[in-house]
């Protein structure tokens, strides 16, 4: 029995050894509106596996040419993607947009590199001083399949405000809160929201950079826009309010749970222990994302307990 | 058969603690040599009672949170925390005397690394659990921020207190402004809180702590003690610089 | 000047015209002389002193029975805040003391009174990718240049009287991880010159230039596949051919970051017309992801210097796994009338080979414990033992670390950078050995360009509580040691024997040392103030022999834990030149 449950195990990371070796991410465009496609990710954490192929990449193929949003997390990706395009068209990429400054959004821009790479100036300057340790980091986690990758800032400053090209009206949203550089690109033409990190479905968001007001001012931002359908960065495309709701139901909870565990004097080995409700115990990565939040979040919950109490408390001698 | 299957699901990356025995679970090569610094040739039991909780990957090299929970041990009388794979391996040495054998703290890991408490009790035997926490690293040798602000000095040794009741239990939390340089950072010096106690009003130490370099800047602690209602706390410790630290909590 | 030096009365005359105490414009330094510079006794003017590195010196003025009179002449600071290793060995010219020091930094010092008289401070990136410290080993002369490398990759000549930059020439790119830090060697009117940076996937090359301009002459890779080139003098370049067989020893593209650095620089032996250059590991660590011998690394290459082909070569560690460098140095010497060469390698076993074929004559252990090999085979190929070598990573189910394995020598070492001697007159070699081991694991890892290319982890340990460093006279004919004399702290500096009958060496704990050739019985010691991890030289000078030895710890001391770490956090860092001269 143990014996051929090994066995099972053998064969298993065999097979997946296998389709690793040829590192191909297997990117099939999948249509969502007229001119507009996405490659859809895994609602998994990055491993030598998938390769870092978690997030979902968009373009729009516009009659100047073809709008990429988000590279994906290696030059083999953009790579790839550049193929998959081709795929449903024989027209150039004009612009590549980076929704935000984390790696697995634009370690991909190396094989756009003739386009205009363009992202808001909080996410240039963030990928310019991340992008080294990000790509190390990926590395680290998914290897070969980083084999010649290295962080390539986009050049171009993106601004809030309506661009027209080749046909589509896009709207660019200058956001923040998942990260000090949030843009959303939604296309008034199709009725499409990319919306980058902003919005996580059925895969629990992260929080490295993030600010939680800012979070919810955004999504309330994106709540008013008049979609038709959504493209989380992460997550099933959607056409209701499901990646909104859920990922605003996810901060509200982190946010009631850490001011719950400060308040009550937790420490933050103890807050990871805390259970997760029903609602999120299935959602992947909810177990793991809830603990790096702690790390990041958690210190500044905790201090304003400290001050607020220190100040009545504390003798300094 | 039960074997076969703890070592599956080690294979597969889950760290499971079985029944208490000698051999060491988290499988670390510097265990023999630790065990021989640290405890000598004083036997050692592996014992669920005495759990780590840290984070399975550390997010933040520099800030590992730590809570050593001992539930169900009785007459604790010293908790040594040791990190197998740092350059500085011990972290802190707790005397709990009349306060509870648990403590919370976070530290600053190099690599990837076993987080271990070897706990003694009354009757001078070793009890020994841990965590293995994955790490990006650069944790110690990396300068503390608060090396770069002019004004550390300041702030230094400065002590903010909390208190929370039930009853039964207090639970006093403690954050206290000190750079706790490692002195693995080119050009700085080691320079840490080496010696924490809390005192009640009466002056009688209610548990004694010595620190060493891996603790965080700005440390933060928490101890749980018996609840004293509304008496003062005292905090006394010193760094290696023999800077004082003294403050006073009140409930 | 140079030429009345083999006259039998050049000292008087030396001392005669030094006497006037006027700097004047002196011939500069020859092919001649540096063939010449084992047997000339009034200066130094090769690493190794004497191209063939035997750090032994005819002089005898400083003996068994006169060293109690040895005492410090001078003592000169490098200064300024930059204290790091200092591993260089001097060089001494018409008077002149050229010494590099850490952070790229070369210093021109009267050799008599220490006076300075002049410096050179190489402006250098904050980019850098030093394997291990800031240290450089040491410059070459040549004519009227003193030619040293820097911590950029870059060559720099000075003018010997001025101090002044004659030429600059780049070796590599330092932002992909090159680098280089041994001192340059002149072999038959050209300058040869290695690569720092196995580390980082870097190629491994020996590269020969003419001194007097820096113009390339010709280039090869230590990494098999590679193309050889050589240039005119217009610098184009033409192929000489693949170093080996593309594909041969190594699978796929891995040959293209092969590693192999040739970061010790080498010797070279007019009587063979070969140069021998040590190679570094293969990258990365983990051999697992590089199946195969992996040639050239770890290994002694001989290199016609007339054509720039391979002429032998003869590896230590094939697809080695420990990161046993075969970059230590291979000294040619005389063995019941034939040349040969003995090698301390970092693996733990002394080799002795035919220095024109490379011949495996005899191989034996110079430290007590080797883990990873059972022996070495009749060919002088280790014996390995499998059960030892670290586990394959992607052989464990999460594929995240491989299985961790204790192995001695640890990874700094049977042997490091420091260089041994050997004496004519004993017959023996002088190993400063280490005995320490090593728990070492794999783990995955990708090329990244100018990144650490690893795939390893480990910790280092001692072996023995008493001590790590042990000073070896080790008798080549037989692989007997004859003596030893123990160290607490690892041994980091290089060794100088003399016709005295002494050997001398330095200490991390700050000693200078000297002890009986034959019977290893410490005659003299003297505390410099902090560690010594630099070889020692002598020269004589109006009639008074020198002793010379560069001070201040560092090196590649990384941070080690537990008990090795005992042994070393406590030393200070310096950075001073100290001279010694016998109580008149």
């Amino acid at each position: 029995m143990i014996a051929r449950l090994v066995s099972l195990l053998l064969l298993a990371g065999a097979a997946l050894a296998a389709h690793a070796a040829d590192f191909d991410y297997g990117l099939r465009p999948q249509q969502v509106a007229e001119d507009s496609w996405v490659l859809i990710g895994r609602t998994e954490d990055i491993t030598r596996q998938n390769g870092g192929n978690i997030v979902n990449a968009s373009f729009v193929v516009t009659r100047d040419g073809v709008v990429v949003i988000d590279t994906g997390p290696s030059r083999r990706y953009g790579e790839q993607m550049k193929a998959a395009i081709a795929m449903v068209t024989d027209r150039q990429v004009v612009r590549v947009f980076n929704t935000h400054h984390h790696p697995d959004h634009f370690l991909g821009n190396q094989a756009f590199d003739s386009v205009p790479l363009t992202a808001l100036p909080a996410t240039q300057s963030g990928m310019r001083e991340q992008g080294g340790a990000f790509a190390d980091n990926m590395y680290r986690m998914a290897g070969d399949w980083l084999t010649g990758t290295e962080a390539d800032a986009a050049r171009e400053s993106a601004h809030a405000g309506r661009v027209s090209i080749g046909g589509h009206d896009f709207e660019l949203l200058a956001l923040d809160g998942h990260t000090a550089g949030d843009l959303a690109v939604f296309d008034r033409t199709t009725g499409v929201l990319y919306a980058g990190d902003l919005i996580f479905l059925d895969r629990a968001p992260t929080t490295p950079h993030a600010s939680l007001a800012h979070w919810r001012h955004s999504l309330d931002v994106l709540s008013r826009l008049p979609v038709k359908r959504t493209v989380p960065g992460h997550g099933p495309v959607h056409d209701d309010g499901r990646g909104i709701a859920q990922t605003r139901d996810w901060l509200d909870w982190l946010d009631a749970t850490f001011g719950r565990a400060a308040a009550e004097g937790l420490d933050m080995a103890e807050v990871m222990r805390l259970p997760l409700p029903p609602r999120f115990e299935g959602m992947p990565l909810a177990r793991s994302e809830f603990e790096r939040s702690v790390t990041h979040l958690y210190g500044a919950y905790e201090q304003q307990v400290m001050n607020t109490a220190a100040q009545r408390h504390l003798q300094q001698k | 058969m039960k074997r076969l299957m703890a070592s599956l699901t080690m294979a597969l990356g889950v760290v499971a603690i079985a029944c208490a025995s000698d051999a060491d679970p988290l499988k670390s090569s510097r265990w023999p040599d630790l065990q021989r610094q640290y405890l000598g040739e004083a036997p050692v039991t592996f014992d669920p009672r005495v759990e780590v909780l840290a984070p399975k990957v550390a997010e933040d090299s520099m800030n590992v949170p730590v809570t050593v929970k001992l539930q169900g041990l009785p007459d604790v009388r010293r908790v040594m925390v040791i990190a197998d794979y740092n350059p500085i391996v011990k972290i802190l040495d707790y005397q709990p005397l009349l306060a509870r054998p648990g403590l919370s703290f976070r530290i600053k890991l190099q690599q990837a690394s076993p987080i271990r408490a070897l706990v003694q009790t009354g009757d001078g035997s070793w009890h020994a659990g841990g965590a293995w926490v994955d790490a990006a690293g650069g944790g110690c040798t990396a300068p503390s921020t608060g090396r770069s602000a002019p004004d550390w000095a300041r702030t230094l040794n400065q002590v903010q207190g909390r208190v929370w009741h039930d009853g039964l239990n207090q639970r006093l939390r403690l954050r206290i402004m000190h750079p706790m340089d490692t002195g693995l950072a080119p050009g700085i010096p080691a320079f840490y809180i080496e010696n924490l106690a809390i005192e009640d009003a009466q002056g009688q130490t209610l548990l004694k702590l010595e620190t060493f370099e891996p603790i965080s800047e700005n440390p933060v602690f928490s101890f749980d003690l018996p609840d004293t209602g509304e008496a003062l706390l005292r905090v006394v410790g010193r760094d290696n610089n023999g800077n004082r630290i003294d403050a006073k909590v009140q409930p | 000047m140079k030429g009345l030096r083999r006259t039998t009365i050049s000292s008087l005359l030396v001392t005669a015209f030094a006497a006037l105490a006027v700097p004047q414009v002196m011939a500069g330094v020859t092919d001649r002389d540096i063939e010449n510079d084992a047997k000339s006794t009034n200066d130094v003017l090769t690493w190794g002193m004497g191209t063939e590195g035997q750090r032994y010196s005819t002089l005898d003025k400083i003996n068994v029975k006169t060293i109690k009179n040895l005492v410090p002449a001078w003592s000169f600071s490098f200064g300024g805040e930059k204290q790091r290793g200092q591993e260089s060995q001097p060089l001494v010219v018409n008077g002149k003391m050229f010494v590099t020091g850490s952070y790229s930094r070369l210093f021109a010092l009267d050799a008599k009174t220490g006076h300075k008289l002049w410096q050179y401070e190489h402006r250098l990136p904050d980019g850098i990718m030093p394997c291990c410290d800031v240290i450089n080993r040491g410059a070459a002369v040549y004519d009227n240049l003193v030619i040293f490398s820097t911590l950029d990759a870059q060559l720099v000549a000075l003018d010997q009287n001025t101090g002044k930059v004659v030429w600059k020439e780049k070796i590599d790119e330092y932002t992909a991880g090159y680098s280089f830090s041994a001192a340059p060697i002149i072999a038959n009117g050209l300058l040869l010159t290695g690569v720092s940076g196995g580390e980082f996937g870097i190629i491994g090359r020996v590269e020969a230039r003419d001194p007097k301009t820096g113009k390339m002459v010709w280039m090869r890779p230590t990494v098999e596949g590679h193309m050889g080139y050589k240039y005119d003098a217009d610098g184009n370049k033409t192929e000489i051919g693949i170093s080996g067989t593309v594909n041969a020893s190594w699978q796929g593209d891995l040959w293209k970051t092969g590693g192999a650095a040739t970061w010790l620089g080498g010797t070279y032996d007019a009587k063979t017309g070969l140069a021998y250059f040590g190679t570094g590991n293969p990258a990365p660590w983990n051999s697992h992801t590089r199946p195969g011998d992996n040639l050239y690394s770890c290994s002694t290459v001989a290199i016609d210097v007339k054509t720039g082909q391979i002429k032998w070569h003869f590896q230590g560690t094939p697809n080695d796994g420990w990161d046993y460098d075969g970059v230590n140095e291979f000294v040619t010497f005389d063995l019941n009338g034939k040349r040969m060469g003995g090698k301390a390698d970092r693996n733990g076993f002394f080799y002795v080979l035919d220095a024109n074929s490379g011949k495996f004559e005899r191989g034996f252990p110079f430290v007590k414990k080797i883990t990873w090999a059972k022996g070495l085979d009749e060919n002088g190929r280790p014996i390995y033992d499998p059960a030892n070598r670290p586990g394959d990573p992607s052989k464990v189910a999460d594929g995240k670390k491989g299985e961790t394995v204790f192995s001695a020598p640890s990874f700094l070492g049977g042997k490091n950078q420091m260089p041994m001697a050997y004496n004519p007159g004993t017959g023996l070699f002088y190993v400063p050995a280490n005995e320490w081991g090593m728990e070492i694991w794999n783990e995955p890892i990708t090329y990244k360009k100018g990144a650490a290319y690893l795939g390893a982890g480990f910790t280092i340990k001692t072996i023995d509580d008493k001590y790590i460093g042990a000073m070896r006279a080790i008798d080549p004919k037989t692989g007997k040691i004859v003596w030893e004399v123990t160290n607490n702290a690892p041994l980091w500096g290089g060794v100088m024997t003399t016709k005295g009958g002494l050997v001398f060496w330095g200490t991390p704990e700050g000693f200078l040392k000297a002890a009986d050739a034959k019977t290893g019985k410490e005659v003299w010691s003297f505390q410099t103030g902090t560690g010594i991890v630099a070889p020692p030289i002598t020269w004589e000078q109006d009639g008074e022999q020198y002793i010379a030895v560069a001070t201040g710890w560092g090196g590649a001391v990384p941070l080690w834990g537990g008990d090795v770490a005992k042994k070393v956090n406590y030393l200070n860092q310096g950075g001073s030149m100290w001279v010694f001269k016998l109580l008149k």
